[in-house]
């Protein structure tokens, strides 16, 4: 897995969300805490459907958490 | 008691692991001073390895979780320990691919049964190793989608391997001369091809493996 042009807000959604842990999140989507440290990292690119559980487990919208930089 | 706490007696238990797979990959049979008659020493290295393999998995079981291990994903778990046991059943192959080249069926050479037994035992006691890491994080996600997209470039790298292994032994089988083919039994080309399918396995573990870790290291 190579680094991704989809850029992400979840650790810093996370501790706005009062400190959530990372097993925490990947708990409430169903991952492994390693797939969000390296979501986290930028290392991987989710699926839509991850992406939609993610932005539901913070509560917000999907384009708050994720950013296309297609510019990068 | 640090001496015997769980971890200490998991690392005492690799040892013996280890001395298991030295004893299996040096032969069936030694003659040890003082015994009489040929010691099967590669049955009891088998043995050793698979009783010490049991009795780390339990000891896994009671050591608690650390951060350490909780830093790799499951799914990197089971790559580094097909490596190893892949990677011991290759190397097993290789050591015992003389006794292959009778023109013998392979059912009726009692030297290449003793072989596949042994390299059996290896593949079950890897099975039981990965059943038993499953049991033990129960409960917690063990695959999501990135696991699936390591495992399919992985599997993409095994494939690789597997077809560059067939066309060497094409290749090989192809050029070389007459006399040298003559070397070769049907038992022996038999083997060559398994030795192409555990290359490729052993190569998609390798990948998985580095795949994993680049992740880790580059999120550390």
């Amino acid at each position: 897995m190579t680094g991704t042009l989809v850029a992400n807000e979840i650790r810093r959604l996370r501790f706005e969300r009062g400190g959530m842990t990372q097993q925490a999140l990947a708990d409430a989507c169903g991952v492994t805490r390693q797939t969000i440290i390296a979501l986290e990292a930028g290392r991987y690119a989710p699926s839509l459907e991850l992406a939609f559980r993610i932005a539901d487990a913070l509560g917000t919208r999907i384009e708050e958490v994720f950013q296309w930089n297609k510019g990068k | 008691m640090a001496a015997f706490s769980p971890r200490n007696r998991l690392i005492a238990c690799l040892a013996l692991a280890g001395i298991g797979l030295a004893l299996f990959f040096g032969g069936d049979y030694r003659d040890i001073p003082g015994l009489s008659g040929n010691f099967p020493v590669g049955w009891l290295g088998t043995c050793l390895f698979v009783a010490a393999v049991w009795f780390c998995v339990d000891l896994i079981h009671r050591i608690p979780h650390s951060d350490e291990e909780a830093a790799i994903a499951p799914g990197e778990w089971q790559a580094w320990v097909g490596i190893a046991f892949v990677g011991a059943v290759l190397v097993a192959t290789i050591l015992k691919m003389h006794l292959f080249l009778p023109e013998v069926p392979i059912g009726r050479n009692p030297d290449t049964n003793a072989a596949g037994r042994s390299i059996g035992t290896l593949f079950v006691a890897w099975l039981v190793l990965v059943h038993v890491l499953k049991k033990r994080w129960a409960g917690t996600v063990l695959e999501d989608e990135r696991d699936t997209r390591i495992q399919l470039s992985a599997g993409q790298w095994g494939r690789c391997a597997t077809a560059f292994c067939v066309i060497a032994i094409a290749l090989l089988l192809g050029f070389s001369p007459t006399e040298r083919l003559r070397e070769f039994s049907y038992p022996y080309i038999a083997q060559l091809l398994m030795q192409a399918l555990l290359w490729g396995l052993w190569f998609e573990q390798v990948a998985a493996a580095v795949l994993y870790w680049r992740d880790r290291r580059a999120a550390a």
